[in-house]
């Protein structure tokens, strides 16, 4: 069984919510999503790094949309033109980036949401809670 | 002002810098001031555009950003929504310091003007006991209050307690660490 911690996105510096960086077996989803970018991306990742600042003060970024579908009702997204940053509203935690694409492979990163959000509920049932790790 | 260069490796601090930063932070205010009116005003974007004579597709883009925008444009629209926009400029070093000491870099100015009207009211409030020479003192306030001031040229701290339906404050305690302000001191200390 995967093991789930958080640590807090070194953006999010506002006050008001926690948005944090979910971490799957020691690999931080958020760093593998900006890894995986080329440097072309960097103007539209500068765009993911403000709306996270934002959502941390609590504002709205324009670019946060709701995701439907059945059992993602907690996910979000932030996004730009090619890129999508997905993050699941869990209480007490406050906002947890779980996944970061591109737009080409959204519908593959969509659908592994749910499973993921089941594994991250059934974690903190195992262990009582997602532990922050710094 | 710094420009992004091409790293993917910033920072918050990078962040702040960019020029982008503050576009997107001046967009977004601008974008949720304008939710606020349609929604309190119970307006349509269709309705809002056609109040100020502009096309539905020019709010759009002001909601989503997408474009940059004339200053005078965008003063007619918050004139439009009654709003006066002010400009507020800081300096720089001392944004980043604010961030590097892990504060909050935003700055909300409808919250600062209430605190500050209501420090106001406390200071006008504590200004009203000190004229009384005795007697009571009915105020309105509902709860235990902290008040820094400034009694006779020396900063003091008053605790003040109140109870409800507009009795009397109980008391006013004077925290004091000088052997000051003698006559001021009976004036507040109970009453």
């Amino acid at each position: 069984m995967s093991k789930f911690d958080l640590y807090i996105n070194k953006f999010a510096t506002g006050e008001k919510t926690s948005v944090c960086n979910l971490v799957i077996d020691g690999v931080c989803q958020y760093e593998s999503f900006v890894e995986g970018l080329e440097t072309i991306m960097v103007k539209e990742l500068k765009k993911i790094s403000i709306s996270l600042w934002q959502l941390s003060e609590n504002k709205k970024p324009r670019n946060k949309n709701f995701i439907r579908g059945k059992g993602l009702e907690d996910f979000r997204e932030l996004k730009t033109k090619n890129l999508r940053l997905y993050y699941l509203v869990l209480k007490p935690y406050g906002l947890i980036i779980c996944l970061g694409g591109q737009k080409t492979n959204q519908r593959r990163d969509i659908a592994s949401l749910k499973s993921l959000k089941d594994k991250i509920i059934q974690h903190i049932k195992d262990y009582g809670a997602l532990e922050f790790i710094s | 002002m710094e420009h992004l260069n091409s790293s993917l490796d910033f920072d918050f601090k990078d962040l702040l810098c960019s020029k982008e930063f503050w576009e997107e932070n001046f967009k977004t205010t601008f974008f949720e001031a304008i939710e606020e009116y349609l929604e309190e005003n119970n307006l349509t974007r269709t309705d809002f555009a056609k109040q100020i004579g502009v096309s539905r597709g020019y709010i759009s883009q002001i909601m989503n950003g997408d474009s940059d925008h004339r200053l005078s444009k965008m003063i007619d629209l918050a004139i439009a929504m009654k709003k006066a926009p002010y400009l507020y400029l800081k300096d720089l070093e001392e944004v980043i310091d604010k961030a590097d000491s892990g504060k909050s870099v935003d700055i909300n100015f409808k919250e600062i003007e209430e605190k500050a009207e209501k420090c106001e009211f406390l200071e006008n409030r504590t200004r009203s006991v000190h004229s009384r020479h005795a007697g009571y003192f009915y105020g309105s306030l509902r709860r235990t209050a902290h008040i820094n001031t400034n009694l006779n040229g020396a900063f003091v701290h008053l605790k003040v307690e109140c109870i409800e339906n507009e009795q009397p404050i109980k008391y006013f305690e004077l925290n004091r660490s000088l052997n000051i302000l003698d006559s001021s001191y009976k004036l507040v200390h109970e009453v």
